[in-house]
């Protein structure tokens, strides 16, 4: 499967990382009049992310760029992927344009509202779209934002918005191409950043729809007392000697947890055995368990409770994962030297069970002007490829 | 034509994760037969997560119920559950035993940890994948405790498994060959992360996240409008948006003096900026806050709450939203469509909630082809139950 992926923003940029895993050929264009988003020059992330992927830059806003994309959208890949902010993929080929002359392309446009509806031309950073999904309404979550309704909606971290977009587009061109060989045709695929982050609070709203109760921040506190955690009481954030651990369980959770504190005793106490009284006086309960996780470090309570069948985990920093040793066992990062001898850690998709490109052989870009990929791209040999860029009409990375 | 019109489903799923993989199967068309039992249905607590599929019961503790599950897989595409590793092979649920019945058959197992490694049968949630993934920990605001962040990391993780099987799925379509798919949730909330740990890895530090602050935006973030818990999320990375918004505050003289006129002085003056953009915010409803602003061409949007989703006109217009026309009283009133719309993807007309066993008869008469009593002595047994 060959993808030209011409993203602005890390979604798309994932998209292709996930599709270049998966075996697909990826060649990225890039805007060369732009220094943002993915393409962020210098960026470790945007590097990281273009990990096997074969890279040309060209002026999407001149004429000869936009025929060059038109040129190779309509002849080479199976997949076009067009992400960014409608302006930017308005300035590409419509679907109709290539489709009539590849009548089985896969086309996927991803903007921050979707290329229908009043909101089609809005602009937004993944910070608007993360906002306007619903999802952010959510968060802070946890007991001690219980008492800070004020606090505004909180986005996730970093780039994750992004990733949950990257993650559907991938879906999406899975769907398409399965769908595509039952059917023998492409699809055009407008994929809107707002409904996939959406998406991923479906239960939210499917209750507000159902029950006609907004879920707010307070209400995913985990106290115990009311929306979706009364269910589970005293589950949440709790502070330990060297951090924090998240702790979460319905009642059969209880017993165990002071038998391995050492307090089978407490059980008797009807505040603990009770489940109505265990969520009524959650933040008191919860304050002498806090007292007595400062006896441990969050590793002890981690594996401590595991071990009990609790279902509890330290929050561990994103740094403290290469050190993380279930995932040293699955073989989730593997380290090989890149062209200056540093170990660099290569990461495969959550699963195994699918044949993946990880590792040796992702790290470079291929051999620029000569790269054999460029050639069927393009339709034209290595001189032409040379010619285009002795002519400023594209550049060519030589690799990372 | 839906994409997988054709395709059996075994979902033996439960809470939230792997019922939104086999959801998003049944949504591109698939035929998903749920197995369940009505202590198990009583649990449930995302019902719309099962709409649509069908319903059949089976004990899956009983030493009988091994054989006719395999009965069932053996004509069936695909079979997921979310259980941990030692209870799916306590249940005869491995791979090894379950491709027995099918060697096409493609199995998804979704768990904390995977089947591999030292913590292979640590138990989890939402959360705990999100604090292994190292998603937690940088997550919140400052001075408090990290968040906990709750059911999006299912549906994450569910999102992953979904992209497995459809990879796995095309494969099939060009080798015949089935597969066995691990999924660890831990692993796919570590990818939620990967700014942070690639970074950490690049340059020794990892990146720090204030809030709705980001490095470049200023002012940036979410500011009160008029209204109870209204908020709107502004981004300026650029002079012109700069300009614009001040244009749009009624205050261009902003733009125009020197304290503010380069995204370093305006990433200095942070607090004050947030100050300027709060006060003008909060005389306004939200969406007077983003129209004047997108109208200006500076990006913009409402921070919503799910009523304000289900009130949007765009939302609607877009089709994101399909309300099943054959809705029973336990049934959900809207069902979200996939972002990845396809001709023909989407809900049916009839897209009920199924309750436990109604379709005992289609699944274990007919397709199975048991007969009227032995199916009545499965059920009187406890097989079927």
């Amino acid at each position: 499967v060959t993808v030209l992926e011409v993203a602005e923003e890390v979604g798309g940029c994932f998209a292709g990382w996930i599709l270049a895993r998966l075996g697909a050929t990826v060649l990225r264009v890039e805007d060369s009049r732009e220094d943002r988003g993915a393409r962020g020059t210098g960026k470790p992330l945007s590097t990281y992310l273009n990990q096997g992927k074969r890279t040309i830059a060209v002026d999407l806003a001149s004429r000869d760029g936009r025929s060059l994309v038109r040129q190779i959208g309509s002849t080479w890949p199976d997949v076009l992927l067009a992400e960014g902010q409608p302006a930017f993929v308005d300035r590409l080929p419509p679907y109709d344009e290539l489709a009539r002359d590849q009548s089985r392309l896969i086309y996927v446009t991803v903007t921050p509202f979707g290329r229908t509806g009043s909101w089609s031309q809005y602009r937004a950073t993944s910070h608007e779209v993360m906002h306007a999904s619903g999802a952010a309404y959510l968060q802070p979550s946890g007991p001690a934002y219980a008492q800070h309704p004020e606090l505004p909606p909180l986005s996730w971290p970093g780039v994750a918005p992004e990733v949950t977009v990257g993650v559907h587009v991938a879906i999406g061109v899975l769907a398409a191409l399965i769908r595509r060989r039952r059917v023998g045709r492409g699809a055009m695929l407008d994929i809107s950043k707002q409904e996939c982050l959406t998406t991923s609070v479906r239960n939210s709203v499917e209750s507000y729809a159902r029950d006609n109760e907004v879920e707010k921040r307070e209400s995913h506190a985990g106290t115990g007392r009311q929306g979706p955690f009364s269910h589970y009481p005293l589950s949440g954030t709790v502070r330990c000697r060297d951090g924090f651990v998240t702790l979460w369980g319905v009642t059969g959770f209880i017993a165990p947890l002071l038998a391995w504190l050492g307090h089978e005793d407490w059980f008797a106490r009807p505040e603990w055995s009770d489940d109505k009284r265990r969520g009524e006086q959650a933040d008191s309960l919860r304050g002498e368990l806090e007292t007595e996780f400062q006896r441990f470090d969050k590793e002890t309570i981690y594996h401590g409770l595991q071990r009990r069948g609790i279902g509890v985990a330290p929050m561990r920093k994103p740094d403290e994962l290469f050190s993380d040793r279930q995932l040293a066992a699955r073989g989730f990062f593997t380290y090989e030297p890149d062209s200056a001898g540093r170990s660099v850690p290569f990461c495969r998709l959550p699963f195994v069970g699918l044949p993946q490109i990880v590792g040796q052989g992702t790290a470079f870009h291929g051999s620029g002007a000569a790269d054999p990929v460029l050639h069927h791209a393009l339709g034209c040999s290595e001189p032409d490829v040379q010619a285009l860029v002795d002519a400023g009409v594209l550049s060519v990375e030589e690799g990372i | 034509m839906t994409v997988l019109r054709g395709l059996r489903v075994v979902d033996m799923t439960e809470v939230l994760m792997g019922p939104a993989t086999a959801m998003y199967l049944r949504l591109l068309g698939a035929e998903v037969i749920r197995i369940d039992t009505e202590a198990r249905q009583r649990q449930q607590r995302y019902p719309a997560f099962n709409a649509g599929k069908r319903n059949a019961q089976l004990n899956l503790k009983h030493p009988e119920a091994i054989a006719l599950l395999g009965r069932l897989l053996a004509l069936s595409d695909v079979c997921i559950y979310n259980m941990r590793p030692a209870s799916a092979e306590r249940l005869g649920l491995d791979y090894e035993s379950l491709v027995r019945f099918n060697p096409q058959l493609i199995v998804l197992s979704e768990s904390t940890s995977g089947w591999d490694g030292p913590e292979r049968d640590y138990t989890g949630y939402a959360p705990v994948f999100a604090a292994l993934g190292g998603v937690s920990a940088v997550s919140g605001y400052p001075g408090y405790p990290p968040c906990d962040n709750p059911f999006w990391p299912d549906i994450e993780s569910a999102n992953w498994g979904l992209l497995a099987l459809l990879g796995a799925l095309y494969r099939r379509d060009l080798t015949g060959h089935g597969a066995f798919l691990d999924l660890s949730a831990r692993e796919a909330l570590s990818l939620y992360s990967i700014e942070g740990w690639v970074e950490s890895w690049a340059t020794g530090q990892s990146p720090q996240y204030v809030a709705n602050a980001r490095p470049g935006v200023s002012p940036g973030g979410v500011y009160p409008c008029a209204g109870d818990d209204k908020w709107v999320a502004i981004s300026i990375t650029t002079d012109a948006e700069w300009a614009a918004l001040t244009e749009a505050m009624g205050s261009p003289e902003l733009a125009a003096g020197s304290e503010f006129a380069t995204p370093a002085a305006r990433e200095a003056r942070r607090e004050e900026l947030n100050d300027l953009v709060s006060s003008w915010t909060g005389q306004l409803s939200v969406m007077e806050v983003v129209e004047e602003l997108q109208r200006r061409d500076v990006p913009a949007a409402p921070s919503s709450s799910a009523s304000d989703l289900l009130g949007s006109a765009h939302l609607w217009d877009r089709g994101f939203f399909t309300v099943p026309s054959a809705a029973g009283p336990n049934d959900s009133a809207i069902i979200l469509t996939p972002p990845w719309r396809l001709d023909g993807v989407g809900v049916e007309e009839t897209w009920g909630i199924p309750a436990a066993g109604q379709d005992n008869d289609y699944v274990w008469s007919q397709l199975v082809g048991l007969s009227k009593s032995d199916l009545a002595e499965l059920q009187r047994s406890g097989v079927i139950s």
